[in-house]
């Protein structure tokens, strides 16, 4: 890992200080920014989550290099909010109905409540559900291994396990989430 | 292929960790195998969903700082909004100003000290980038303080950027590329808290070294930073030397004249 900086590290891990302390020195530069040209606070607030959470998730890929975090932040979204202008002008719709996820969001605007819609939130709900219900170390070492994407060898390391051990664990506790999960998806159509 | 290997392999081939060939030859595998397509597709739906959760969970937790730094905002926005505002206070009020200024100045020229602060100009942090040029190939831990100490220096914390740099002159190697240019960062970064005796301390050994690429600007802060600690003949002394060189002659000019 190249981020070697406290700020780096502490984001990295999704520490709340960390996050706030990222969002102290940025934001009024980066709102200052979005207001004066054209945006609202409102806007400039939620591009600012957007890009922390795509800035959280570039510092934990393996080579990551960013020098000053709090600079390259502010350039990130400053540059989001000019490339989000630029999209705006440049024929809505047509770039709307590329993109599969806009498609989507614009036929539910639409009214039209669809099916995969609904099954995306139950899916979510069982998920959430069956998240909280499985065992707290399977819970870590699923989090480290499929949402931080860390290697193996860092995770047997970090839970004080062998990797072998860590392979076969993995297994269980995604056999035991994904168990529990589907017992959740039913539920949740049984309750409808 | 045992269940563990089965259960890795859906798992590289989700989270596209295979080489194309191999993920070639797992799509041929899944148009025979049909409960090796639905595993996957199951897979799928649940990594996604929790990936979904995750950043949902992430976007939450970064709403509720934002909205309790909310007040620090408005409060930061209103300051830099006062700014703008003062600055079209009307032409009138601002030559008044002015004026008065102008006044004190003859009256009350500023001292050593003011004056060498108003020169002073803080160089711009061109370390950061070039330990990134360096990468990982032969570079050593020590750099991690360094990278913290520049980042402080230019958010102008330089109290937390002194004692990382110290930090990473402790522990550098002695060949260590960046040694020279960090001890400048660390001269300034006193210089800007008023330790001018250790700025000081700092500029005259590294004027010591005639290889130093940025000799020129070690003479030019050695030179302020005397003036600021009260040694005048010496601080135009050191000037002086800089007189002849095109691109500080005429900052030199302009402050032997007010000294």
């Amino acid at each position: 890992m190249s981020i070697n900086s406290e700020i780096g590290k502490g984001l990295q891990e999704e520490d709340e200080g960390a996050i706030r302390d990222l969002l102290t020195q940025t934001q009024i530069s980066c709102v200052g920014y979005i207001i004066k040209n054209g945006g609202t606070k409102e806007t400039a607030q939620d591009l600012i989550s957007e890009n922390l959470i795509k800035l959280i998730y570039k510092l934990k890929e393996e080579n990551a290099a960013i020098g000053n975090i709090y600079a390259y932040f502010i350039r990130m979204v400053k540059n989001a909010w000019m490339g989000q202008k630029r999209k705006e002008k440049a024929q809505p719709l047509i770039m709307a109905l590329d993109d599969p996820d806009q498609y989507l969001q614009i036929v539910a605007g639409m009214g039209y409540q669809s099916e995969s819609q609904d099954f995306s939130d139950k899916r979510i709900s069982a998920i959430r559900q069956s998240w909280k219900l499985i065992r707290t170390d399977c819970r870590e070492l699923l989090h480290q291994f499929y949402v931080s994407e860390l290697r193996m060898s860092v995770i047997a390391e970090n839970m004080g396990y062998t990797y072998e051990f860590v392979r076969v664990k993995k297994k269980r506790c995604w056999d035991a989430f994904e168990k529990i999960f589907f017992l959740e998806l039913e539920k949740q159509y049984k309750d409808g | 292929m045992d269940e563990l290997d089965r259960f890795e392999r859906i798992e590289r081939y989700i989270m596209g960790r295979m080489t194309s060939s191999e993920a070639g030859e797992f799509e041929g595998l899944m148009e025979k195998d049909l409960q090796l397509s639905e595993a996957v597709q199951r897979k799928r739906l649940l990594l996604n969903g929790l990936k979904m959760n995750h950043q949902e969970n992430l976007m939450a937790k970064i709403k509720s700082i934002q909205a309790n730094t909310a007040d620090e905002l408005d409060s930061g926005l209103a300051k830099k909004n006062n700014w703008v505002r003062r600055l079209s206070i009307p032409v009138s009020v601002a030559a008044a100003v002015l004026l008065i200024a102008l006044g004190l100045w003859f009256l009350f020229p500023p001292s050593n000290e003011q004056l060498a602060r108003q020169f002073f100009e803080s160089h711009p942090d061109l370390l950061s980038e070039k330990i990134e040029q360096k990468g990982f190939f032969g570079s050593h831990p020590s750099e991690s303080y360094l990278k913290k100490g520049m980042t402080d220096y230019e958010l102008g914390n330089y109290q937390n950027g002194i004692i990382a740099i110290d930090d990473y002159l402790k522990q550098a190697p002695a060949e260590h590329p960046f040694l020279q240019e960090s001890k400048l960062y660390l001269a300034i970064s006193h210089f800007q808290l008023k330790n001018y005796e250790r700025s000081t301390e700092i500029l005259r050994k590294l004027d010591q070294d005639p290889t130093f690429e940025l000799n020129k600007l070690t003479d030019w802060c050695l030179g302020l930073s005397l003036l600021a600690e009260g040694k005048e003949e010496e601080a135009i002394d050191k000037l002086e030397e800089l007189s002849k060189d095109k691109s500080y002659s005429q900052k030199v000019q302009s402050i032997l004249d007010r000294i």
